[in-house]
């Protein structure tokens, strides 16, 4: 387990670097840094763009300006300076919408995946039942509506709650991430994880009846209820810890996705996440930010990838890594 | 403030809906209204009673949230990051200016500041300009440092483009300044400009006074400014100062309170706090819903109707100062050439004015700002917007609101152009090309623009095919003759100081290095009047100039003016004195005036 660990490890870092490499001639190509600046009326100096080129090294060639970054982030830690303006520090808004936007989706995560799992389970176990149809559209419901248009029907929504019944939930997210107070704490985060969590609920829901259903006619199954034991233990103990092996692994995976996929609902919201920290940093051609919230979704993915193989491994005995 | 002097407007958004001005010459007008919770009903204000909207007798004590739409990333509005509309919210209260302009686009002194309106001598053949301010004995920083010539003086070294390394974001006026000098215990500042340079809108100088006592610490002019630039202000000299730990870690809520030791008249409430939105369509909800008292979007059809639905809020909308505009690349050989004498040929020139002519501008005002905005109407001027000082029609003699399609096809006619209104052949028998007509990549009134006026060519038999850019101001500034569009439509932003501004737009450019002149239109008079107006000391020979070289831009056919774009605002019926400035100043010009209505 250790050395596929390792081995998993050491080929994720060039494929990482790869990846960032890909991406800063992309970004460089499609985007000048400097432009707004250059375009000011009345246009800047030749000298002044000329320094602020310097100051951002794009003086030098492509290759140069990529060596000079990977450089600096390996040796320094450094991500690089931003065009957004001098107070903004790529390294320590990295740190802090990180913590924003996992806060955000771990706690959608667990509220989809408790919604997902017994609603999985009851619509396996009453197969074609009125439940499993009606919990069958519901979940098509949420799968299809639009994310952008559905959080802004709950903000409105709560907007009116608040004003008819004196409830302290928010439409916009929490200033530098602190939310001060059990109440204003699941005042924030109420819309955001309603909205985060419906779609994935969605499709984890699909994922463990099927799931469900498979375990549920397998011989095992099928031998432990032959053997007596009592319908809800098997359905527990063999069915259902089976059926979630599959599951945990897909949510893994998923993580990544979400992580990097709350860009809208971070924005109609206003959470100061890595989403919006995305957003921002294409808005204002900041080449360095872009990177940086590319180096940080692909580590994810390849990290968290490599949770899910591993906990595909410890969960099912089975497999063997070796 | 301190906010750009003309900058060029790169909205990428889904920016919308834009409005014009209002019809008569001398003012503009304005929509504004009381939402459906409150009693009123919705009538215009012109420009001249801008000033006075919402004025009430305010009670002290109290806070409330302002709107920004943008986390504020950059302190110092000075500088190119920095000199950005919503920071300047923020630091207008903290920062003095010593004029201030005002919704009617007038300036007013800042009387807290400066004793008196600066004593400004006139250049001469021998002398330069002068101006000397004498600073209020009882100014000072809320650290107890007294504001004085240093703090003019910093400003002048960091702004007047001699150190390429300082991020100013202009050096227009500064450049042109010789010296900077204190007496009388640093409370009278002269300011000599050089010999050769006066400087017409010196009203627009020294905005944004920044402590200079604190820049020292922190090296020298170029460190010191972005030092500024990348820390929130220790001391305010203005009627509000940064709260103790008021600035939350992702900047996106600034707290800013009452300053006690401001030596002018004490602001009304205890506290302003700044909340960052940066999607404006989410800004209503948060008004409803009580997290902000105030917001200032642009406005578009879902959200003016959407503020019209919330209780207790009280919304305006003005024509701002922002206009949309039609450009020709006159470097393109159909309507000039790779030298500037081509575009002065009587064939090419009748081409320009037949397309300037043929476009319903009033249609395209119908069809999309006029939805939200009744006020909304055809900009007919380029220097200057109604209700700005000379302010006169010189588009609609040429190009009527409406358009002329006969007028049109008869120019080209005239002009020894066949195949009119078919496929169109230049006189020398060579078929007129086709354009490419961008705009910016989201924006859908310009995309809206583009495809009207490629519908309206097409009755002339000139083919137009709209594309988008993502990068507006790479496909401007074109460095060679490769350009990169035929026609485009963008925005510029006046300020109160049109005199220097227009100058680099019109003003004859070298190949490859265009400055705003992105089209390369030249023309020797206007090059005579524009410049002459950034140096004429009499202003009503600088406001005809400015008509002057604008009557001729729209005869040569080289941009097309079509409206102003609106602004507005909306905050709780509760507040007094709380009114748009549609100035680059914003609504927080008078933020020491804001209250709770008693």
């Amino acid at each position: 387990m250790l050395a596929f660990t390792i081995r998993r490890i050491l080929v994720s870092i060039p494929i990482l670097i790869l990846s960032t490499f890909l991406v800063f001639l992309l970004v460089a190509w499609g985007a000048d840094p400097l432009s707004d600046f250059k375009s000011k009326n009345p246009p800047p100096s030749p000298a002044e763009v000329a320094a602020r080129e310097h100051a951002l090294g794009l003086d030098q060639g492509l290759l140069a300006q990529y060596w000079n970054w990977i450089r600096n982030l390996l040796v320094h830690g450094d991500f690089g300076p931003s065009v957004q303006g001098a107070a903004f520090d790529i390294n320590a808004e990295l740190g802090r919408r990180t913590w924003v936007t996992f806060r955000l989706v771990i706690c959608s995560i667990i509220i989809a995946l408790f919604l997902a799992v017994v609603v999985g389970v009851i619509t396996a176990v009453k197969q074609y039942s009125v439940t499993d149809y009606a919990a069958t559209l519901v979940g098509f419901f949420f799968l299809s509506l639009p994310v952008f248009w559905f959080a802004i029907l709950l903000k409105i929504w709560a907007t009116d709650l608040n004003n008819s019944l004196g409830t302290n939930i928010k439409t916009l997210g929490p200033p530098g991430g602190q939310w001060g107070g059990i109440g204003n704490w699941a005042g924030y985060l109420v819309l955001p994880t309603i909205t985060l969590a419906l779609s994935s609920y969605a499709t984890w829901a699909r994922f463990q009846r099927a799931s469900m259903l498979d375990v549920l006619n397998s011989d095992y199954m099928r031998l432990a209820r032959a053997k007596g034991l009592s319908p809800r233990r098997v359905m527990v103990r063999h069915g259902l810890r089976t059926a979630l092996i599959p599951m945990t692994t897909q949510v893994t995976l998923d993580v990544a996705a979400i992580m990097g996929g709350t860009v809208i609902t971070e924005q109609i919201f206003q959470w100061q996440g890595l989403g919006t920290m995305f957003l921002n940093g294409i808005r204002t051609q900041d080449t360095n930010a872009v990177l940086a919230w590319l180096l940080i979704s692909a580590t994810l993915v390849i990290v968290f990838n490599l949770v899910a193989d591993l906990l595909y491994a410890v969960l099912d005995p089975r497999i063997r890594l070796s | 403030m301190g906010v750009s002097r003309r900058t060029l407007a790169l909205q990428t958004g889904a920016i919308a809906a834009a409005v014009a001005l209002a019809g008569s010459a001398c003012s503009s007008g304005g929509s504004s209204g009381k939402s459906s919770g409150s009693s009123g009903s919705v009538q215009g204000s012109s420009t001249a009673g801008r000033n006075t909207v919402n004025s009430a007798t305010v009670k002290q004590g109290g806070k409330i949230t302002w709107t920004i739409e943008k986390t504020v990333q950059a302190w110092n509005p000075l500088t190119s990051a920095g000199n950005t509309f919503d920071y300047a919210q923020v630091t207008n209260g903290i920062y003095p200016d010593v004029y201030v302009p005002q919704p009617d686009y007038s300036l007013v002194l800042n009387t807290d500041l400066v004793n008196g309106d600066p004593v400004v001598t006139n250049a001469t053949a021998s002398t330069p300009q002068k101006i000397v301010y004498t600073i209020q004995p009882n100014a000072k920083w809320s650290d107890g440092t007294p504001v004085s010539a240093d703090d003019f003086i910093y400003l002048w070294q960091a702004q007047n483009g001699s150190n390429p390394n300082v991020d100013a974001a202009s050096t227009t006026g500064y450049s042109a300044i010789a010296s900077v000098v204190g007496s009388n215990n640093g409370k009278t500042v002269t300011v000599t400009f050089k010999q050769d340079q006066p400087f017409s809108d010196w009203k627009s100088l020294f905005t944004s006074l920044l402590p200079s006592h604190i820049a020292k610490q922190h090296g020298d002019v170029a460190a010191s400014f972005t030092w500024l630039d990348a820390n929130p202000p220790t001391v305010s000299a203005g009627p509000f100062v940064i709260a103790p730990g008021g600035v939350s870690a992702d900047k996106s809520l600034i707290k800013t309170i009452r300053n006690a030791q401001y030596y002018g008249k004490a602001a009304a409430l205890d506290e302003v706090d700044f909340r960052a939105i940066t999607d404006s369509a989410q800004e209503p909800t948060a008004l409803a819903n009580g997290e902000v008292d105030g917001i200032y979007p642009q406005p578009q059809l879902d959200l003016v109707n959407r503020v019209k639905s919330i209780n207790g809020v009280d919304y305006h909308i003005n024509q701002g100062l922002v206009w949309e505009h039609i450009d020709l690349n006159l470097r393109n050989s159909a309507f000039g050439g790779p030298k500037d004498p081509d575009q002065t040929a009587p064939a090419k020139v009748a081409l320009r004015q037949a397309m300037f002519t043929a476009f319903d501008r009033l249609g395209l005002l119908n069809r999309t700002v006029k939805q939200f905005d009744s006020q909304a109407a055809v900009l007919n001027n380029r220097m200057v917007v109604p209700g700005q000082p000379g302010y006169q029609d010189n588009v609609t003699q040429y190009y009527p609101p409406s358009g002329d399609l006969n007028k049109a096809k008869q120019l080209l006619t005239s002009a020894g152009y066949t195949g009119v209104g078919t496929a169109l052949v230049d006189p020398t028998g060579k078929p007129v090309p086709p354009f490419v007509m961008r705009y910016t990549v989201g924006n859908a009134i310009r995309q809206d623009t583009c495809n009207l006026f490629a519908q309206t060519m097409k009755q002339l038999g000139i083919t137009v095919n709209v594309a988008s850019t993502d990068n507006l101001g790479k496909t401007l500034t074109q460095a060679d003759a490769q350009h990169a569009y035929d026609i485009v439509v963008f925005a510029w932003v006046d300020t109160p100081f049109p005199n220097s501004a227009n100058q680099p737009i019109y003003t004859t450019a070298v190949q490859g290095t265009p400055m705003s002149n992105y089209g390369y239109y030249s023309n020797a008079n206007v090059d005579k009047w524009l410049a002459d107006a950034t140096v004429n000391s009499d202003e009503k020979a600088r406001e005809n100039d400015l008509n002057q070289a604008d009557a001729q831009v729209t005869k040569d056919a080289y941009t097309l003016p079509l409206y102003q774009k609106p602004t507005m605002i909306a905050y709780k019926n509760n507040l007094g004195n709380v009114r748009d400035n549609p100035t680059q100043i914003g609504p927080t010009y008078n933020i020491q005036q804001w209250g709770i209505k008693s």
